[in-house]
């Protein structure tokens, strides 16, 4: 298999199993074929970056190349989680979408001040919520250069 | 008649002094018919011509008794009118009622005109005129000064009106000066004279006709002056100088009708009673000294007592008013959370909804269709609910950063953000000059941006809509406002209304005909009131409304 023509993995923090399912239609919906996994809270999310604990089985494998992020959760949320990312030279080039509810502006300012790439409420409409992955997906992955890993 | 001798229960001497100023007065006179005796003896040697060339020191004491007793039960009465005036001034440092110390000089001065007449009579000041004389006419004299004045100071209180307890002390220095001065010009003259009148007559029925006069004084001052004054200044000062009218009456029988000689029984009875006279205001005002004293205590303890109940009222105002704020602050914060967790099962229902609209869409079944339509309207309006019931409490929460803003602006901006519909109704918008506040632009702007698009919302279908915006200042409990108006020639509501519009979530029409959840004067109350500011609607159905702004200058 050409590495190349393997579709980007898109992965999704968010403690809410309705939003992972919503998401996961989303992108079926979009005729993405890009394949997405989750982690439930910011300490999880870490795990899965790092390939420790019970993510170590996918040592080896490249890294997602989106990370949606919700704010709000239990354990770490994703405000501590994004500064570890983005504080850690291997993980600080992955794109971050913070995906929440929240509206509060102080969020908003305080997560792009962490190095957020986009903040995007989470849409109420399923259509939107498909037009939302489709634009993304094809902002980070078609659009933009990112560097090689 | 008995109306008016009649006092007042509080007012009242205690029965028991009444009691026994009524026997000491009639005791002697009694003891005196069973044979007693109060007089001093003339001493064998007094009588004794022969032996004046030879008078021991033992003798003169003797042939002085009498003297000495007169002038002790003299200058027992004067003291006594000391101590009166003495506690007549304090009562009124405590009072502030004046007719206590002019009553009190009245007194001193009988008293000092009693002593000066001691005086005369011990020789102790320079006196011309014998003794037999002297002290029967100086006597007589300062009876009759004694009861002259005293009908004069009480007299003054029933003269005209009360006097202005501030100008008192005025007023009881220069009686005080006049009633001394007389006192005295009239020892003077009585002490410089030679030539007394007789003023004893010892076989005469009337012994002493020159003390018939402060009698009928001393009876008149008893049942007519004395009576009237502690009718109209009544206290216990006033019972017992009516009182003291007793003793002084029967002085003046004892003397007028008893006394032959000097120094014999009734004339020491006399001088004993009048003593008894003196003190009798004397207990009053220490009765009265002590009941003022004793109403204080309580009056101070009422008050206490009020003060306590008052400040443990202030802590529980205090306490409550915090709890207020508190539970105001904690209901705020959980209406935002509280609408912001709404917020993700809504999101959810209306997410699903939408897949299985999708879904049944395939199946092809109409009802359903319409039933998840329906559903899906009302996440919606739930929604739009929600998202304002967090801006109203985002509104309360946020913290306000005031600048000088110039409404002129705001309002522009309104209007620009306004022009579709502006243009759409054709409508008319009049404004005068507006001042700049300290406040948030972008609060105020909502506030003008939400009063403007219900003018034209609420505007009649036949009708130009105008807006006139005017400004003026006004004063309100002593500070400075601008008086903003916005008065619309739209639809209206009844004034009783007029406190519903600006409630969460009230709406005076149906959804279908004019959209809205009634959340934005809910608002703008809430952003004039974060600027310290006022706002109010007057209205009149089918004339307009017309919204006034109060902002601090």
């Amino acid at each position: 298999m050409n590495k190349n023509l393997t579709p980007i993995r898109i992965h999704m923090c968010d403690d809410d199993p309705d939003d992972q399912l919503l998401v996961t239609d989303a992108l079926e919906e979009a005729r993405l074929g890009n394949p997405i996994d989750f982690t439930n809270n910011g300490k999880e999310l870490l795990q899965y970056l790092n390939r420790e604990g019970k993510y170590e089985h996918l040592m080896g494998q490249p890294l997602p190349g989106l990370i949606l992020l919700d704010l709000n959760m239990p354990v770490m949320d994703g405000r501590e989680a994004l500064a570890k990312i983005k504080q850690h030279e291997k993980f600080r080039s992955i794109p971050i979408i913070v995906l929440t509810t929240s509206k509060a502006e102080a969020d908003i300012a305080r997560t792009y001040d962490m190095g957020v790439n986009s903040f995007i409420m989470k849409p109420v409409s399923f259509d939107s919520l498909v037009d939302m992955v489709r634009s993304v997906t094809d902002y980070w992955f078609h659009l933009v250069s990112l560097p090689k890993k | 008649m008995i109306e008016f001798f009649y006092i007042e229960k509080k007012y009242r001497l205690p029965r028991a002094i009444v009691i026994a100023v009524v026997a000491i007065c009639v005791i002697p006179f009694i003891l005196q018919l069973f044979g007693a005796d109060f007089g001093n003896a003339l001493h064998a040697a007094a009588t004794n011509q022969l032996s004046v060339t030879q008078v021991t020191a033992d003798d003169m004491f003797y042939r002085l008794s009498g003297g000495f007793t007169h002038a002790l039960l003299e200058w027992t009465a004067f003291s006594a009118a000391i101590f009166v005036v003495l506690l007549a001034f304090c009562h009124y440092s405590i009072t502030n009622d004046i007719t206590t110390p002019v009553i009190g000089v009245a007194l001193f001065c009988a008293g000092a005109m009693d002593a000066f007449h001691t005086l005369a009579a011990t020789r102790l000041i320079s006196a011309v005129a014998e003794n037999t004389d002297l002290i029967p006419f100086t006597w007589a004299l300062s009876r009759v000064f004694n009861a002259v004045i005293m009908i004069a100071g009480v007299g003054i209180f029933l003269s005209g009106k009360k006097i202005n307890p501030n100008n008192g002390f005025k007023f009881i220095i220069m009686i005080s000066l006049i009633f001394a001065s007389i006192g005295y010009l009239l020892i003077y003259f009585s002490a410089t004279s030679y030539n007394l009148p007789q003023t004893q007559f010892p076989d005469a029925i009337i012994r002493r006709p020159y003390d018939i006069v402060p009698l009928i004084l001393f009876l008149f001052a008893g049942l007519v002056i004395y009576p009237l004054f502690a009718k109209r200044y009544p206290s216990i000062f006033a019972t017992a100088l009516l009182l003291s009218a007793l003793p002084e009456v029967a002085v003046e029988l004892h003397m007028a009708f008893g006394s032959q000689r000097l120094f014999d029984s009734d004339f020491n009875i006399a001088h004993f009673l009048k003593i008894i006279a003196y003190v009798i205001p004397l207990v009053g005002l220490v009765l009265d000294y002590v009941q003022t004293y004793k109403a204080q205590i309580e009056h101070h303890e009422q008050l206490q007592g009020a003060h306590e109940k008052l400040s443990t009222k202030a802590f529980e105002l205090d306490r409550s008013n915090t709890k207020l704020t508190q539970s105001n602050a904690e209901l705020e914060k959980f209406a935002y959370i509280a609408s912001h967790d709404l917020q993700e099962p809504l999101r959810k229902i209306q997410a699903f909804g939408d897949r299985l609209h999708k879904r049944i869409g395939i199946i092809d079944d109409e009802k359903a269709i319409d039933y998840i339509d329906r559903m899906q309207k009302s996440s919606t309006r739930m929604r739009s609910l929600i998202d304002d019931l967090l801006r109203f409490s985002r509104v309360g929460n946020e913290d306000y950063c005031f600048k000088s803003t110039d409404l002129n602006d705001v309002l522009k901006s309104v209007l620009d953000d306004l022009h579709i519909s502006i243009k759409e109704k054709s409508a008319q918008i009049n404004s005068e000059e507006l001042p700049s506040i300290l406040g948030e632009s972008n609060k105020l702007y909502q506030v003008f941006l939400n009063i403007l698009s219900n003018a034209l919302k609420f505007s009649k279908i036949n009708q130009t809509p105008v807006i006139s915006i005017s400004c003026q200042q006004i004063l309100m409990k002593n500070s400075s406002y601008w008086q903003i108006k916005i008065q619309d020639n739209g639809i209206g509501f009844e004034q009783e209304y007029a406190d519903k519009i600006f409630e969460v979530f009230q709406r005076l029409h149906g959804r279908s005909q004019y959209p809205g959840t009634g959340i934005g004067l809910a608002i703008c109350k809430k952003i004039v009131e974060k600027h310290n500011g006022m706002i109010y609607v007057e209205s009149e159905l089918d004339k307009g409304t017309c919204f006034i702004l109060l902002f601090e200058v």
